[in-house]
């Protein structure tokens, strides 16, 4: 179970990627249950004030809201939300790390952008 | 788990003239996993045995909820400390067996929980009627973490628990602590140097370097400190203007430092042509006790 | 205190039952070696027998010695308060010697209560010409020895085992002290010299020193626990 977690970034911020990322997968729909702090930290062997981190950020995001005496859920909308946040920081981290990339091969902006189209073609095709 | 806060202040301790814990100040939160790491002789288990009342001290104050704890019925009764088995006492092998060393430590910590005992023995396959001397070391590594376990202590102090352990057990291990602290909250010191498996277990992190405390914080809030910085050494020192540098690893014209900022000027660095890296507990731990040991 | 009390008396019913264990021996092997019907036989079970209080000074030396090494540092390593531990021990040493005075009175009593034929050297296990308490006032000081000895010796080995040879020196002196006073033919040869005046002063003497050493001793033991250092 630990081996879903690396060192690459924080681990309470992976938690809340993995959440979110099943969010978008429709693991957890709109109003559904998501696993609670315990359960998170049993599932990982992490410390439940970690897990607990990781479901609070989402909660502060208005991804997932709390059922008092019940547990955590996923709010209305969570899955549009999810993906303007992730749109948010499309910019930084994945539009910015390719052009740096880029400028170091020293590629030109024209070969930059027909990568893209290319591959934006390939995906089409799927 | 009505567990108090523990503290020392101004703790100092020296052996003949050699002074092992310099002016130390130290709090410890009810409710949390520490972990308590240092290297070897950085003064762990002399610190762990003087917040006990097990060990002695030259000056300075250790209170429990505001008490001395030195003869403080309360402070003992709460604390369990749970060392190292000796297989050898001052007389010969330690022929004590399990079930007696568990009778007595039942006898002493009045939250003691038999049933939990029990189960850990059977999961530990552990045969009572074997005396000290005889067991492995894995097997002494587990009548220690049963004992801190069983004893439902408030305050649960763990020195390298996972020593003899293997790897498997020592996962095995990691798991009945949070099991434990997600059921009853209390508060749990793990002093070890396996650091980097323990690290998610720990919500907050204790560095204790050559008797001085060198960080008191929430794990993950350390290691977002930090970072590897690396690409040409011009470059690199350019980027961590304004960082503080811990070490320096240098091959030809690639230079590899391990840096700590705050996030505002981490990012600043990102915008550079170099890498960022980050660094996990055990990385940030070595860049601050390593005192360039290492390169 | 009671935690601390407890947790020492587990370890004396084993201690009690290999001494209880060994008088038991003792009888069966005089027994079986005709002891109680032939006065002269002078075999080894018959000396054991005579020479019984001593080997329950011994064996609780060897006891107190180990309470005040391993089990100080185990009681202390579960968080037992050093000043009830101490008290704690106090209340052992008490156990002790009335449990092993009142295994000495059933000693000393018994050939007579199984007929055996009476001996003349077997001075020591009757109760010293009236003096009834001195076996337990031996017994508590022999135990004061034996913690003091397992105390010294953990720290300097060589200072500790002057102390045991002296503990030793002291329990066959008074063995032998105790056959003296009871031995009526000696003692009255004695006390018909010019020297007389020693023999009764002597035993005055040496209550008063073994009552020093002890109380010396209990302070001394109260010091090393308050200051000591768990393993």
């Amino acid at each position: 179970m630990r081996g879903t977690l690396n060192d690459q970034s924080l681990i309470y911020l992976q938690i809340a990627r993995m959440l979110e990322d099943d969010i978008l997968r429709g693991v957890y729909r709109e109003e559904e249950q998501v696993p609670s702090t315990n359960e998170l930290a049993r599932g990982y062997n992490i410390n439940p004030a970690t897990a607990a981190k990781g479901i609070n950020l989402l909660v502060s995001d208005g991804i997932l809201y709390k059922r008092r005496g019940i547990g955590m859920f996923v709010s209305k909308g969570a899955g549009e939300t999810v993906k303007q946040k992730r749109k948010a920081a499309f910019y930084d981290g994945f539009v910015k790390p390719l052009v740096k990339e880029g400028a170091s091969l020293a590629l030109t902006g024209e070969e930059l952008l027909a990568m893209i189209q290319q591959a934006i073609g390939e995906e089409k095709e799927k | 788990m009505n567990a108090g806060t523990l503290k020392a202040e101004n703790l100092c301790k020296s052996y003949k003239d050699k002074e092992v814990l310099h002016n130390l100040d130290l709090t410890i939160e009810p409710g949390k996993i520490y972990g308590l790491i240092g290297r070897n002789g950085a003064g762990k288990t002399t610190l762990l045995g003087i917040l006990t009342a097990q060990n002695t001290k030259n000056s300075g104050e250790v209170t429990y909820d505001g008490q001395p704890v030195w003869e403080n019925q309360r402070a003992l009764s709460d604390i369990c400390f749970s060392r190292e088995l000796q297989p050898t006492l001052f007389s010969g092998p330690n022929n004590l067996k399990i079930k007696h060393y568990l009778k007595s430590a039942a006898i002493y910590y009045p939250n003691w929980d038999f049933d939990y005992a029990l189960r850990l023995l059977d999961e530990f396959k552990l045969e009572t009627k074997k005396k000290i001397s005889q067991l492995s070391k894995g097997q002494m590594s587990m009548v220690t973490i049963l004992i801190a376990l069983a004893s439902r202590a408030p305050v649960t102090i763990l020195d390298e628990p996972a020593a003899g352990l293997d790897v498997v057990m020592r996962e095995r291990f990691y798991q009945l602590l949070l099991e434990d602290f997600a059921q009853t909250g209390r508060t749990f010191i793990v002093s070890t140097h396996i650091i980097e498996e323990a690290a998610s277990v720990f919500e907050r992190v204790i560095i204790l370097d050559e008797g001085r405390i060198l960080e008191n914080t929430d794990t993950e809030e350390l290691i977002s400190q930090f970072r590897y910085v690396s690409g040409r050494d011009d470059v690199v020192d350019e980027a961590c203007k304004g960082l503080e540098v811990l070490s320096t690893h240098q091959m030809g014209r690639h230079k590899t430092v391990a840096v700590r900022g705050d996030a505002v000027k981490l990012e600043a660095a990102q915008e550079a042509d170099v890498d960022i890296a980050p660094m996990n507990l055990q990385n940030v731990f070595v860049s601050l006790c390593g005192h360039g040991d290492t390169q | 205190m009671v935690k601390s009390f407890r947790f020492l008396l587990n370890f004396t019913w084993a201690n009690l039952g290999a001494i209880f264990g060994f008088a038991a021996v003792v009888i069966v092997g005089c027994y079986a070696t005709g002891v109680p019907d032939n006065p002269e036989s002078g075999n080894l079970f018959e000396t054991y027998y005579s020479m019984f209080p001593t080997m329950i000074l011994l064996c609780l030396f060897l006891y107190a010695f180990a309470l005040c090494t391993n089990n100080l540092n185990l009681g202390l390593s579960f968080g037992g308060r050093r000043g009830d531990f101490f008290w704690a021990l106090q209340g052992i040493m008490v156990f002790y010697a009335a449990i092993c005075w009142a295994l000495q009175l059933f000693m000393s009593a018994f050939p007579a209560l199984a007929n055996w034929e009476a001996r003349e050297r077997w001075t020591l296990l009757n109760l010293f010409g009236g003096r009834v308490w001195v076996f337990p006032l031996v017994c508590l000081v022999l135990m004061v020895l034996g913690c003091l000895s397992g105390m010294v010796v953990v720290k300097h080995k060589v200072l500790g085992g002057i102390l045991v040879t002296l503990s030793i020196f002291v329990m066959i002196g008074v063995t032998c002290f105790m056959i003296l006073l009871t031995e009526t033919k000696i003692m009255d040869f004695l006390l018909d010299t010019e020297w007389s005046w020693l023999w009764t002063t002597l035993p005055k003497v040496m209550a008063a020193v073994l009552t020093v050493c002890a109380v010396g001793g209990e302070l001394f033991i109260w010091r090393t626990i308050q200051r000591y250092v768990v393993r």
